[in-house]
């Protein structure tokens, strides 16, 4: 591989307590967790209280009770790529310093829904009223798609549902390498690996416990070799010293370590964060500087790099990406038609939206979604 | 807690003794006045030291106005010996938090009374919102700085010269720094937002480039603006603020710069503003037409007409000019910081 190899490892310990609201406490999850977990103390509440002390060795087990599907938060302002994510838990203890469930103080820990047959219930209800649309769905806003997957075996029952529908795709973003659950499982290339990258200096400095970028290089190779497709995220981006040769070096790697024909899409979004984000960033991560760069009140309140830098950040990345593989779907997480015609030379309006650039790569690269009825 | 009102004789008090003090920081000469022609109406507090001496407690400015006057003995509330320090804190503390609206000299004294003196959660809980003081631990850190910052400090912020949050963001520089920021806004005299706007410009770059603050107010260009003998303090303000805006955003003010060359090039009639979106971001510009009577309007629609299709108008709109990145991705015209 080409470039600097950084040799941080992920650090993630299973987790030492469960705690589990009563009304979930026979739940298939609680059962799995305590099969993985056979040390980990059980804790049993009525209720677990929202506004508790963290507790980084805990994982929660509650009873939700909302709306499992959620859309992907995308505003007026911004083209949005019409996702649908699948919430089935909170929080995460990969301690990105960038990241905004720092903001979700009152859910400080782990946190996972365990009326999972409601879940999948609510899954296959939208699915199947909706069979002539097209479903891409992913897992990773509120928590990381795969960090607890080795204790849960979540995707073990997720990655054959999808299996199963010629409608949908799931798409499991991660920044972990666990994969192994994936290895055997019959997907059908209905579910798409994705890891979110950056350049070395970012992932060493601020993504401190997650999976070097080698590491996900290697899972990203190895869930290829097992037939999955995937995807990429350049998201956030991060302007520092040096950030051409940083995310440079970052695609060479990527398309060393992958097959670009296996890539579904690769998507670029610029960092972006509430303006509540920036005192928590200042005082738990005094050292991360990226805060203090070049930041305007974006059209949907939040602070965004000043639309040049967004430019030259993007316009980078494509020009780099094209030279590998022209056809391969790149789009942008929550940019404006000006942006996207400055950078692309087009708007996702004149490609008919932005879900459908994205439809339209899954049927393509995936070969999935071409025939519903099927 | 026992107390009787007695006379106590002033060369028994405990002068050098001032933990109970909550400075105001405010001129005298009103309370001179009233005890020149009233005398002590409020009797002071001591506490009965044990030791046949006196600790004043309340009423500082009374008593050294009576000892300067040669008065030999005052009447005062007397707290025997065996009343707890603590309690007699608080009690004082809370009579002064309900006699009228405090300054910000009191306030940072009291917090820090206050933080030797209770739990955070009970501070939190009880005395900020009575102080008006947002209960979180880095806004109570600021007033311990500024309580702990010298006299200087807590009077620019009494007199009303720098503004509470100026005084609180200063009062965390470093000694040096602290000074140097408090007379550039002294000499400034500008509005409360716009103190607050330079300070936070000045930390905002330090931060960015691992500078100190000190770093940044040593700056040449910076120090050019404030020792210029041919602007007056509203000049200096304003360009201070433009340069720090510059150091700040400097990619946003060069095409802030470049937008307004342009428009000088596109020559646009007169009555014509084009105004772009608030720091360029979105698709949605202006174009404001000023005119009297309908030829005027014609007249001007057909020039508008001519200049938005022509080539200098794309180039107006357009954020392509970006030489602003050498190879490396280094931002090229950002300030990298020179000490
Ligand atoms: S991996 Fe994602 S969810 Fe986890 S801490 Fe990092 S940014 Fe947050």
């Amino acid at each position: 591989m080409k470039g600097e190899v950084f040799t941080a490892v992920m650090i993630v310990k299973p987790p030492g307590k469960i705690r589990v609201e009563e009304a979930v406490l026979d739940s298939d999850l609680v059962s799995t967790l305590r099969k993985n977990l056979p040390h980990a103390k059980l804790e049993v509440a009525d209720r677990i209280s929202e506004a508790v002390e963290p507790d980084p060795d805990v994982v929660e087990v509650v009873h939700f009770k909302g709306r499992f599907l959620k859309s992907c938060p995308g505003t007026r302002h911004y083209s949005c790529c019409g996702y649908r994510i699948l919430h089935f838990g909170v929080q995460c203890n990969l301690a990105c310093s960038y990241c905004v469930l720092q903001a979700y103080l009152n859910l400080p820990n782990l946190r996972l829904f365990g009326n999972t047959r409601e879940l999948i219930a609510e899954l296959e209800s939208e699915l199947d009223s909706h069979t002539e649309r097209l479903h891409r769905i992913g897992t990773g806003e509120f928590t990381d798609s795969l960090l607890l997957d080795p204790w849960t075996e979540w995707t073990t029952r997720l990655v054959p549902l999808f299996a199963q529908r010629n409608n949908a795709v799931l798409e499991l973003k991660t920044k972990t390498n666990f994969i192994e659950n994936l290895r055997n499982l019959d997907h059908r290339g209905h579910t798409i690996a994705s890891w979110s990258l950056n350049a070395g200096l970012i992932a060493k400095r601020e993504e401190p416990r997650a999976a070097s970028l080698d590491e996900r290089f290697h899972a990203a190779a190895r869930c290829a070799s097992w037939g999955y497709p995937l995807a990429f995220h350049f998201d956030p981006m991060i302007e520092h010293e040096g950030w051409r040769k940083g995310y440079g070096e970052i695609l060479d790697r990527l398309f060393d370590a992958v097959d670009p024909s296996r890539v579904v899409w690769i998507s670029l979004g610029a960092f972006r964060f509430m303006p509540d984000l920036k005192p928590l960033i200042r005082g738990k991560h005094p050292r991360s500087r990226y805060i203090h760069g070049e930041f305007i009140r974006g059209l949907d309140d939040k602070m965004r790099y000043f639309r040049d830098i967004r430019i030259e950040l993007y316009s980078f990345m494509l020009e780099r990406i094209r030279r590998v593989d022209p056809d391969l779907c790149v789009y942008l997480c929550m940019e404006g038609r000006d942006i996207w015609r400055e950078v692309f030379g087009f708007s996702p309006e004149d490609r008919g939206g932005l879900p459908n650039m994205l439809d339209s790569a899954v049927k393509e690269r995936m070969n999935t979604g071409n025939d519903f009825a099927a | 807690m026992n107390a009787l009102f007695i006379p106590v004789r002033l060369e028994n008090l405990d002068w050098q003794e001032r933990s109970f003090e909550i400075r105001s920081c405010t001129p005298d000469s009103r309370l001179a006045d009233s005890l020149d022609r009233f005398g002590i109406l409020v009797p002071p507090w001591v506490l009965d030291n044990g030791a046949g001496g006196y600790i004043p407690v309340d009423g500082f400015k009374r008593l050294s106005h009576a000892r300067e006057k040669g008065v030999a003995s005052v009447e005062c509330r007397v707290f025997d010996s065996t009343a707890a320090r603590g309690d007699l804190l608080l009690t004082r503390i809370e009579t002064k938090l309900f006699e009228g609206p405090l300054n910000p000299a009191e306030k940072a004294r009291i917090v820090s009374l206050l933080w030797e003196t209770v739990s955070f959660e009970h501070l939190c809980e009880k005395y900020l919102p009575v102080l008006q003081i947002p209960a979180r631990r880095e806004v109570v850190d600021r007033w311990l700085c500024l309580a702990a910052r010298g006299d200087a400090f807590l009077e620019a912020a009494v007199s009303g010269k720098i503004c509470d949050r100026a005084a609180l963001l200063l009062a965390e520089w470093e000694d040096a720094a602290g000074e140097k920021g408090l007379g550039i806004l002294k000499d400034l005299r500008c509005s409360a937002s716009i103190q607050v706007e330079i300070l936070e410009g000045i930390i905002q770059i330090a931060l960015r480039d691992d500078a100190s603050v000190g770093d940044v107010l040593g700056r040449r260009d910076f120090n050019a603006v404030l020792d210029d003998p041919h602007l007056n303090h509203r000049q200096k303000t304003q360009t201070l603020r433009s340069l720090l805006t510059r150091l700040r955003f400097p990619r946003l003010r060069a095409r802030e710069e470049r937008f307004a060359n342009e428009v000088r090039r596109v020559r646009l009639p007169g009555g014509v503003q084009i105004v772009p979106p608030p720091s360029f971001e979105g698709d949605h510009w202006q174009l404001n037409l000023h005119f009297c009577g309908i030829p005027e309007l014609q007249s001007l629609l057909d020039e508008t007409r001519r200049i938005a299709g022509s080539p200098a108008m794309a180039k107006l709109m357009s954020s392509t000019q970006q030489e602003s990145m050498d190879e490396t991705g280094t931002p090229g015209n950002s300030l990298t910081f020179r000490k």
